[in-house]
């Protein structure tokens, strides 16, 4: 649904009732494909409630993801105040579980604030940067 | 001057510029706020999941399912293990395990 282009923005007028307007979401969508081309790790941002578990439903919608060891998902539950970050076998070497702290509390800060885009895209690139390139 | 025109200009006019003024403020900020998050307030919105490569998710495209049973058993968890220096043989990262981080505001 971020392929980039703005047909497929219009395509799927879902999209647009999700929390994001469209500056938000392409700002956004910039972030993820930087994201994977610089690091060569699937990310993936979900945004919605989380069921309980929390940590469990997270590692949920990981694995349904094509390759699982090598996808980071950030699922942030507005309503909920709570996000969980979920790295892979093979992610979690590149991005080690106290830098995904790190960018989970500069993501919270910013959502605090009210800010979820800003937020998530201050996150990703904290755990791009984290990651390294390829 | 009669008083209904005295009324009209002195009180008419003032009133018609703040009742614009208050449609402005009121009607572009009411459509504008409901989008908005707010920590602590009920915000309703379609849940949404982003992807740069959206056919990597299992599950939308067809055929998608049997992705997973012909493309992990060749993951190659072994030979990455051995090449970490500090790694040793006994251990094992057991395939699908998660790491990361939670928080909350």
């Amino acid at each position: 649904m971020t392929a980039g282009n703005s047909t497929k923005l219009t395509d799927r007028p879902g999209v647009l009732d999700g929390p994001f307007n469209t500056p938000q979401l392409l700002r956004l969508d910039e972030a993820l494909r930087l994201a994977d081309r610089s690091t060569g790790l699937i990310f993936s941002v979900y945004v919605g409630d989380l069921d309980e578990p929390t940590r469990g439903h997270a590692e949920k919608l990981h694995e349904q993801l094509a390759d699982p060891d090598s996808a980071v998902i950030v699922a942030v539950s507005p309503n909920q105040r709570l996000l969980e970050i979920v790295t892979g076998t093979v992610a979690r070497k590149r991005i080690p579980d106290r830098a995904a702290k790190l960018a989970a509390l500069s993501m919270a800060a910013a959502f605090g604030g009210g800010d979820l885009a800003g937020g998530i895209v201050a996150g990703l690139a904290q755990l791009v940067e984290q990651a390294g390139k390829s | 001057m009669s008083i209904t025109q005295t009324a009209l200009v002195f009180a008419g006019i003032p009133i018609v510029v703040i009742a614009a003024v208050f449609a402005l403020v009121y009607g572009t900020s009411a459509r504008r706020s409901s989008k908005r998050y707010r920590p602590g307030r009920p915000f309703t919105f379609t849940p949404v999941w982003f992807l740069a490569a959206p056919e990597r998710v299992i599950g939308e495209g067809p055929g998608a399912t049997e992705l997973p049973a012909a493309h992990r058993p060749t993951l190659p968890a072994g030979p990455l293990l051995a090449q970490a220096a500090d790694a040793p043989a006994t251990a094992t990262a057991v395939h699908g395990e998660t790491g990361g981080a939670s928080d909350s505001w």
